[in-house]
């Protein structure tokens, strides 16, 4: 029996890819996890891994195509059991283990009948509709199992209706609008017999333990980030400022602003503002090493990176403010606003994510006091403005209660030496304590 | 009809059940020249006379006693605790001999009492002012225990509290007594809200939120919200914790497959424990997404204010939870 090779999600956003290249050509055999097929969507390039291993028996997307996500590129002909699956325990019967077929409906105990066989089957590996994990270690619900039981569904069927729950879960309302839509739709080839379950395409996890293949926005980011680590010479030092005047004009002023431009007054606008100002002042570290050669820009692209997900489970994306060192406070606020919104709603285009000259993040908003921020290579540098606090200081020799926030800049010493960075974070901190934003 | 405030309809409701049956009295401490802590008896004691509004010393077991022997002798009490935090203080009578006395006399004596009193928080009134001990007596056989939202439910439970032939415990949330008003029928009418019938306060498609008290507001605040959004609550206001009509929460569960469940109380050992524990044994193949509560947390309530909103349940922390129901 056939298994599809089938589009997968790369990202929340992401409703379709194209297809780049095939890695394989239609015939050869394929080993499960190994790179078959090149895609490409506007976020990430990615290789697809087999589902399984045997042959790629019909290709059904070509190269250029662009296929919405959770439908068959492809499909691979599984050959007899191979040699890394010959330690694995014997496939479980339909009619046997924990779960009794649907014949057995009749029982009205949601209780599984505990079949006298003394198998041990791990958890992970309970195949089929009733079993609580499908070979693709997809959770079904009580509810989900119930309805595709009602209506023949078979694990296959089941398992190609897209979820839209948690981590593409198939919810109760993907089955019924599955059920309606194929209550109406032409009925298609006649549904192939039944066959053994597909062989898991990971290996099975321990115990307490899950496996998620790294795809899509991680995989990018992944990557990303090993090569900026392994590149740049990360340095990062620390200066505090007192932000008293930042604090007191935003409560003072965020009522009024908000009825004003309609935009909501945070910290981070003025932040983008007093390092695009200094990063006109302190051009190397709004540069990029490429090769042998510097690329020193007179203008700010400012990178701000935006966490997703309510607790940041959904990736980071970092959408840009282009020449930042041209705009008001007022237009930073407002773009800031529009982009981090689209950023969150996954609407944003690949244009407004790429070309940052300099990257701002704020850990601050989760609370972190300070930290070493990874630069966005090919930047040379990246600010993160932490968590504002207050702390006992010692103005003139007395000791005063002041907000305090760490700046930390995080910079690639091949370009960038101490005392430049150390002058450039001074520039910044005057800004902020002097409030020179309206000048 | 007559629109009435939730403190109102329990005094109507009183007033009537007092004019329709000389067999009702009150009971309860500074309840006759004063009127109640908080107003609910105000004007009884020159309508009824001290016999059937009686002023009691400051002992719940006293108060609790009396109305236990004086129902045993075919008189309709009504005690009322102060707050009912200090029905602790009367516990014995409540659970070992007013719960137990008609299986104690195989059947032969009932005992046709009630017990009411303002019961919860939102109010700043602090440790001993605001709790909800309706578990307590949720967990023990013999007695009933009810928790209106809504000036007409109060209404008619009272009525049938009064009427009713076992010892009924009334919490009256003192967060709705003034804030929450609305329709209550003529007493002409006569109405009645049976007891152990919840009530669908709100319809909805994708989640089904069970609470009562003060919650349900709460919850319909939520659902408000949540609409905006495309999540649709459907909000159950049980009305009656015990006897529980899970048939209403069963047919709503049927159609959602999704779970929330409300109350104040913390959330450890809390009415909702129970009402999750039904729905997983009963109805475990119908659920789409774990059952989920949102309670008070294991804690006492302060008396600050910002404290108090920390500890006790709010609305952002059904919309939270409901949200995270919704993308399961």
């Amino acid at each position: 029996m056939a298994i599809p090779v089938v589009m997968p999600e790369l990202g929340e956003s992401i409703v379709e890819g194209t297809i780049v290249r095939w890695l394989k050509n239609e015939g050869e055999m394929v080993q499960e996890d190994e790179p078959i097929v090149e895609i490409m969507t506007d976020k990430v390039n990615t290789e697809l891994p087999a589902p399984a291993s045997g042959i790629l028996k019909q290709i059904l997307a070509p190269a250029n195509a662009t296929v919405r996500v959770g439908q068959d590129l492809a499909f691979i002909e599984p050959v007899g059991a191979l040699s890394e699956t010959a330690a694995a325990p014997p496939p479980i019967p339909e009619t046997a283990g924990f779960y009794a077929p649907p014949e057995s409906e009749t029982a009205a105990s949601p209780v599984p009948e505990v079949a006298p066989t003394p198998t041990e089957v791990p958890r992970e590996q309970r195949t089929g509709v009733d079993g609580r994990r499908s070979g693709r270690g997809v959770f079904l619900s009580p509810v989900v199992q119930k309805i595709a039981r009602e209506h023949n569904l078979s694990e296959q069927e089941l398992l190609s209706i897209q979820g839209t729950g948690v981590g593409g879960r198939i919810t109760r309302a993907d089955v019924e609008r599955y059920l309606a839509q194929r209550a109406t739709a032409p009925k298609p080839a006649p549904a192939p017999a039944p066959q053994p379950a597909p062989a898991p395409t990971v290996a099975a996890p321990h115990e307490g333990e899950e496996i998620i293949p790294l795809v899509g926005m991680r995989k990018a980011i992944a990557e990303h980030l090993t090569r900026s680590y392994q590149t740049a010479v990360h340095v990062t030092t620390v200066i505090q400022v007192d932000v008293s005047r930042l604090v007191e004009f935003r409560e003072r002023n965020k009522e009024s602003f908000q009825q004003q431009y309609g935009v909501r007054l945070t910290y981070t606008p003025f932040f983008i503002k007093a390092a695009a100002d200094a990063l006109l002042e302190f051009p190397m570290l709004n540069a990029s090493l490429v090769e042998d050669q510097i690329i020193v820009r007179h203008y700010v692209h400012m990178g701000v990176a935006v966490a997703l997900g309510e607790k940041g489970e959904e990736g980071l994306i970092v959408p840009v403010i282009r020449d930042a060192h041209k705009k008001s406070l007022i237009e930073l606020a407002r773009e800031l606003e529009t982009i981090a919104q689209r950023a969150r709603t996954k609407s944003i285009s690949p244009a407004e994510v790429q070309g940052a000259t300099f990257t701002l993040t704020n850990p601050g908003s989760y609370g972190a006091l300070i930290g070493t921020p990874l630069i966005n290579h090919p930047q040379t540098a990246i600010l993160g403005t932490y968590a504002i606090v207050k702390m006992p200081v010692v103005i003139q020799d007395m000791i005063a209660i002041r907000p305090i926030m760490h700046l930390c800049l995080s910079y690639d010493h091949r370009l960038v030496d101490g005392m430049y960075a150390g002058r450039f974070l001074q520039r910044v901190k005057r800004a902020i304590e002097e409030f020179e934003f309206f000048r | 009809m007559r629109e009435v405030t939730f403190l109102e309809a329990i005094r109507a409701a009183l007033w009537e059940e007092m004019e329709r049956d000389p067999n009702v009295f009150l009971i309860g401490e500074d309840i006759g020249r004063l009127g109640g802590a908080f107003g609910v008896t105000h004007g009884f004691l020159e309508r009824f006379g001290a016999d059937r509004v009686v002023d009691a010393p400051i002992s719940e077991t006293a108060i609790i006693g009396v109305a236990v022997g004086a129902a045993a002798m075919g008189k309709r009490p009504v005690a009322e605790m102060q707050f009912m935090d200090f029905i602790s203080c009367g516990f014995d009578q409540v659970v070992n001999v007013a719960a137990t006395y008609r299986y104690r006399s195989g059947g032969s004596v009932s005992l046709p009492m009630v017990i009411r009193g303002p019961s919860g928080g939102y109010v700043g009134g602090s440790l001993y002012h605001s709790q909800q001990f309706e578990a307590w007596f949720f967990h023990v056989p013999g007695l009933k225990v009810v928790q209106p939202a809504f000036p007409d439910d109060a209404y008619g439970l009272m009525k049938a509290a009064i009427r009713d032939n076992n010892p009924v415990l009334f919490f009256e949330h003192k967060y709705l007594y003034r804030r929450i008003k609305g329709l209550i029928p003529q007493s002409s009418d006569d109405f009645i809200v049976p007891l152990g019938e919840a009530r669908i306060r709100r319809p909805g498609q994708h989640i089904t939120v069970v609470t009562y008290g003060a919650m349900v507001h709460f919850a319909l605040d939520a659902a408000h919200q949540l609409e905006a959004e495309g999540i649709s609550l459907e909000v159950i206001d049980l009305r009656t914790i015990k006897p529980l009509d899970m048939e209403t929460v069963y047919n709503s569960v049927r159609k959602t497959s999704k779970v929330l469940i409300v109350y104040e109380a913390p959330l450890t050992g809390g009415v909702g424990a129970e009402i999750a524990a039904r729905i997983a044994e009963h109805l475990f193949e119908w659920l789409d997404a774990p059952i989920m509560r949102v309670a008070a947390k294991d804690s006492f309530v302060p008396f600050a204010e910002p404290l108090e909103k920390f500890v006790l349940p709010s609305v952002d922390d059904i919309v939270l939870a409901a949200r995270q129901l919704a993308r399961y």
